[in-house]
């Protein structure tokens, strides 16, 4: 027997996921090999010692605080304040701030851009949009960068959605994506399977604006928007 | 608890029953501040993630999809909410080293019942995030595969693959700390 498969049946085993005919398996190889023995020993003795970890009481106040936010958006609709405990209002912070450094970074980085053509702007010109809707968020930005178009989409999203890329086939070309996405390409659109939570995902374009963006989910339409940037530069 | 009594509390609460929405919570509070916890090892985190995850599950019930269970859901958002925080940890603190500091614990029966548990749980606090979920799933919240699968928004192998790692790795730490 490979090492592989008696790791399997000791997984199995102790997951109580053991066919009948596994088990028997098992205890003959257990009777068998004393290495085999030893090493389901050890698993036995960890997975003992995660199931004596009690589950821990959440505070008195926690169902309160959370109705009474319930409460709280119901009155003023939907999207009402949530309350923020002292590690929200720090987190809130980090991302203000790390959004205040990246927006520095980005302006930093495009004036460097060497501009031969100097009537223009130094800095490309840009699209921006934002969709949102209940359990996503979208933001896109498109760029270009020499020949090339570059969309980068930031989502947050709690429910499984999917982000539409719609292009001109006959004048722009999908070159590839970088970033925490499935994605498939077909002409003439980009479809994108963002994982729920907080995600970017880059696509790279080769030819002409404008992009056409939608978001939905289920096949329901959310939102739905265009970017478009100079294609002249 | 069947997911077709949560789909129905979830139907009575988008009709405007505000009874069934505070039965969810009171199902479902525990699990998911044990989750954060777990996953943070910060009681004040967990605290927030949990007010986080119930605001948002209100906020988005008429989005929530009855072929998937109430409790994978929820889940997931306290899984993605204590991710994000790890995130920003992991930002500020450099890379997790999944292996226990060698001290000089002495000998497990040398340790009382609380220190066993500080210790297997600082173990599980130093796995790598996708590692510290399915541990965190499968012991705190006692989810099986396809539950965990589901949640994680992976397949089942990947599933088994990375929990057998992560018992592999806290096996071999609670051994260097002679809590084995």
């Amino acid at each position: 027997m490979d090492n592989g498969r008696l790791q399997e049946l000791i997984q199995a085993d102790l997951d109580g996921e053991l066919s009948v005919a596994e088990r028997a398996v098992l205890a003959r190889l257990l009777l068998q090999d004393p290495e085999a023995r030893r090493l389901h020993a050890e698993f036995r003795r960890t997975d003992q010692l995660l199931r004596n970890v009690a589950a821990a009481e959440p505070p008195p106040a926690l169902r309160a605080d959370i109705l009474a936010g319930s409460a709280q958006s119901l009155r003023t609709g939907n999207s009402g304040p949530r309350p923020l405990g002292l590690s929200a209002y720090r987190m809130a912070a980090v991302i203000l701030g790390g959004l205040l450094i990246a927006g520095l970074s980005y302006v930093l980085i495009d004036a460097r851009v060497p501009g031969t053509d100097l009537q223009g702007s130094l800095m490309a010109p840009q699209g921006h949009l934002s969709l949102r809707a209940e359990g996503a968020e979208i933001s896109a930005s498109l760029r270009r960068d020499g020949e090339q178009l570059r969309l980068e989409l930031n989502s947050s999203t709690t429910i499984p959605c999917e982000i539409i890329a719609r292009i001109d086939p006959a004048t722009t070309t999908f070159l590839g994506n970088s970033g925490d996405a499935a994605l498939t390409a077909a002409s003439g659109q980009v479809t994108i399977v963002p994982a729920t939570g907080s995600r970017r995902v880059v696509l790279d374009f080769s030819g002409a604006a404008p992009i056409h963006l939608e978001l939905r989910a289920g096949g329901r339409l959310l939102g739905e928007g265009s970017l478009s940037v100079s294609n002249a530069r | 608890m069947s997911e077709n009594v949560d789909a129905a509390r979830v139907r009575d609460c988008l009709a405007g029953d505000p009874q069934a929405f505070a039965a969810l919570v009171g199902l479902y509070e525990k699990p998911v501040y044990n989750v954060a916890l777990r996953m943070l090892r910060n009681p004040e985190d967990a605290h927030d993630i949990a007010q986080t995850v119930f605001m948002k599950a209100y906020q988005n019930l008429a989005n929530y999809d009855p072929q998937y269970k109430f409790y994978s859901w929820i889940y997931r958002m306290a899984i993605n909410e204590s991710l994000n925080i790890l995130r920003v940890r992991d930002r500020n603190a450099g890379p997790v080293d999944e292996r226990l500091p060698a001290d000089d614990a002495g000998p497990s029966d040398l340790l009382v019942e609380d220190q066993r548990r500080d210790v297997v749980l600082e173990a599980v606090g130093r796995l790598k995030p996708e590692h510290r979920a399915v541990i965190v799933l499968r012991y705190f919240v006692d989810r099986n595969y396809e539950d965990m699968a589901e949640i994680l928004g992976i397949d089942a192998k990947t599933v088994k693959s990375r929990l057998y790692t992560a018992r592999q790795l806290l096996k071999e730490q609670l051994a260097l700390r002679r809590v084995l």
